[in-house]
């Protein structure tokens, strides 16, 4: 069936340059409300703007993050970070977030992402902030490129997937653990040019941070944004966030969908995606007992306030298990800055921790954490492709921070429940 | 815009539209890639890069290297969600740099399509075409016709067809010179 009326379709509607007649498959051009670029993907795009004697359409609708090689490890990379640095003085690029969090987070943090906004981002995540009601959509740097000088760019009109989580989850179930499970029942291309659209109808509502670990990894189902439909916990997020009242998009009541999914999370066991593929996740028990060599908390899945707060929980008093690193890095200065004041940085540093400042770190096998050929490492971010985070044969599962936690305490994947009695 | 249509028929090799060309026929010798090839497989991160060479080295570095095994005129076919993953354009772009001009695939991931796409590389959706075809088959892929075809064993599939504005950036070479024609048409 095709999907109609959706809140995605809603968003599009409003949006695209000529209006009439959008449906499932057509391809259509959107004016954006914001673009969200990075150091490397915007250096990518740079020869080109300048050779086509490009001017940005509207610098107050452009979030740039300086956060990949943040700081630069390398030359070559002190070069890349230098060439956008350049771009952004020359361009007067005013929101600029220098090192201050991995972009995603940023995103979620600035005014700019609210409801109903349609924003694309230079990298696969920028899906992410669809957790706040937007249409947000990663991109490459050529489609950024184009973004930021017309203002627009085209997109062909997803199938839209609703997907409705009710139940209530226990304490040590997370965000990451509900999409790994979303994951394993579609399968690594089961959402592909989709738009998801969830529905919280769980008994005390899904946090916004584990929404943001369900929207951030919904690429991973190969869909094009996972957007949960605004409710009350949005509107005091965003509120909160801008200081002012979050406008409400109205959503068609007769909304189409392609599917209709019901995600029970009461029962849901504590989730472990098997490498190479984010989608092969299954339940911490059968994987229980893989000897680790790090483990790594952060990313733009798993980085944020609840997951410092979780994996302080488990570590306080304790220490990390003899040969086996853990690596915190929080998501951006402002969950640092708030995980230092509860207390959550000490504890995890008195228990072994080693915490780098927010930057995307190992994952993409940047830096501050890259694993030898042959390591193994337990991880909160979103991939687990060979050779992610470092050498060849080194391999990456993912997780949620309660089990990462639990499994750094051990030093092998552990089923985090014993630790919440 | 002036639009032209992939559908024209004759045999020229291509359709004239401005300076540009837009190609209707492919013929190549298959090189069959799997299921969910990734782009961290396809060109790993560690060779993002500003330079033209260094982003060219790294295609298919963490797959073995497949790119020396595969001879001039050889096409990919790939499986499902071919490309899936980072969103990083040095993963298309090496592509492009290595002289590729067409793959087909089951399906693609939706980032590396548009990324490809943008380079100016023709991406043909052929569903089924993982079991029809053997390696090194020789294979010939007709626009006009949206169809592939084996010159050995005879099969034809149907293709999935360009959509216009596919098409479009196709015809300029892709999205930078497709963006320029429009900024000298209304500068």
């Amino acid at each position: 069936m095709h999907s109609k009326d959706t809140y995605t379709h809603t968003i599009l509607l409003q949006h695209c340059v000529n209006p009439a007649g959008l449906a499932d498959g057509e391809y259509a051009e959107f004016h954006l409300d914001c673009i969200l670029g990075h150091d490397p993907t915007i250096a990518l795009l740079i020869d080109d703007f300048r050779r086509l004697g490009g001017t940005i359409w509207d610098k107050s609708r452009v979030l740039f993050t300086a956060d990949h090689f943040a700081p630069p490890a390398s030359e070559e990379r002190a070069g890349i970070l230098k060439k956008f640095l350049d771009f952004c003085k020359q361009e007067h690029i005013t929101n600029l977030e220098l090192f201050t969090g991995i972009c995603h987070q940023v995103l979620v943090e600035h005014p700019a992402a609210v409801p109903g906004a349609l924003i694309i981002g230079a990298d696969s995540h920028t899906v992410t902030a669809g957790a706040l009601g937007c249409f947000a959509t990663g991109m490459g740097s050529t489609d950024v490129l184009y973004g930021l000088i017309t203002g627009k760019i085209w997109m062909r009109v997803p199938e839209c997937f609703k997907i409705t989580l009710t139940g209530k989850p226990a304490p040590f179930i997370l965000g990451k653990d509900i999409i790994l499970k979303l994951l394993a029942d579609l399968g690594e291309d089961g959402a592909l040019y989709r738009s998801l659209e969830f529905v919280d109808h769980t008994d005390s509502g899904i946090s916004m941070d584990s929404r943001f670990s369900i929207s951030n990894m919904v690429v991973e189902g190969g869909a094009k944004a996972g957007i949960f439909i605004p409710d009350g916990i949005t509107a005091r997020y965003v509120e909160e966030k801008n200081g002012s009242p979050c406008e409400q998009l109205t959503v068609p009541d007769a909304a189409q969908y392609e599917r209709d999914i019901v995600c029970d999370v009461s029962g849901l066991s504590p989730m472990v995606a098997i490498p190479p593929h984010p989608s092969h996740a299954v339940p911490v028990t059968d994987v229980a007992g893989e000897p680790l060599d790090q483990v790594y908390i952060g990313s733009c899945t798993g980085g944020r306030l609840e997951d410092l707060k979780i994996a302080a929980t488990i570590l306080k008093g304790k220490k990390t298990a003899p040969f086996c690193r853990l690596i915190v890095i929080p998501s951006s200065n402002k969950i640092y800055l708030r995980a230092l004041e509860a207390g959550y940085v000490k504890t995890l540093i008195e228990a072994g921790a080693a915490i780098a400042n927010p930057s995307c770190g190992p994952c993409g096998k940047i830096d501050k954490g890259i694993i030898a050929a042959g390591e193994t490492c337990l991880a909160t971010s979103n991939r687990n492709f060979d050779g992610r985070m470092g050498g060849t044969g080194s391999r990456v599962f993912l997780c949620s921070t309660a089990t990462a936690a639990a499994s750094a305490l051990e030093g092998k994947i552990t089923d985090p429940r014993k630790y919440f009695n | 815009m002036p639009r032209t249509k992939l559908t024209v028929g004759g045999d020229d090799e291509a359709t004239e539209y401005g300076t540009v060309m837009l190609k209707k026929m492919f013929t190549g010798t298959a090189f069959i890639l799997g299921d969910h090839v990734n782009t961290d497989i396809l060109h790993p991160p560690d060779y993002f890069s500003l330079h033209k060479e260094r982003i060219a080295s790294g295609l298919s570095r963490g797959a073995e290297d497949f790119i020396l095994k595969m001879k001039k005129d050889d096409i990919i076919v790939a499986g499902r969600n071919f490309g899936c993953g980072s969103s990083r354009e040095s993963s298309a772009r090496s592509f492009a740099y290595n002289g590729i001009e067409v793959i087909v695939a089951e399906s693609f991931a939706r980032i590396f399509y548009r990324n490809l796409t943008n380079q100016g590389i023709y991406l043909i959706t052929c569903r089924g075409i993982q079991k029809a075809i053997e390696p090194g088959e020789l294979i010939r892929i007709d626009l006009a016709k949206n169809e592939i075809s084996s010159h050995s064993r005879g099969w034809r599939l149907p293709c999935d067809p360009l959509p216009q504005y596919i098409q479009n950036v196709l015809e300029h070479g892709g999205l930078i010179k497709f963006l320029e024609h429009q900024m000298n048409k209304n500068p």
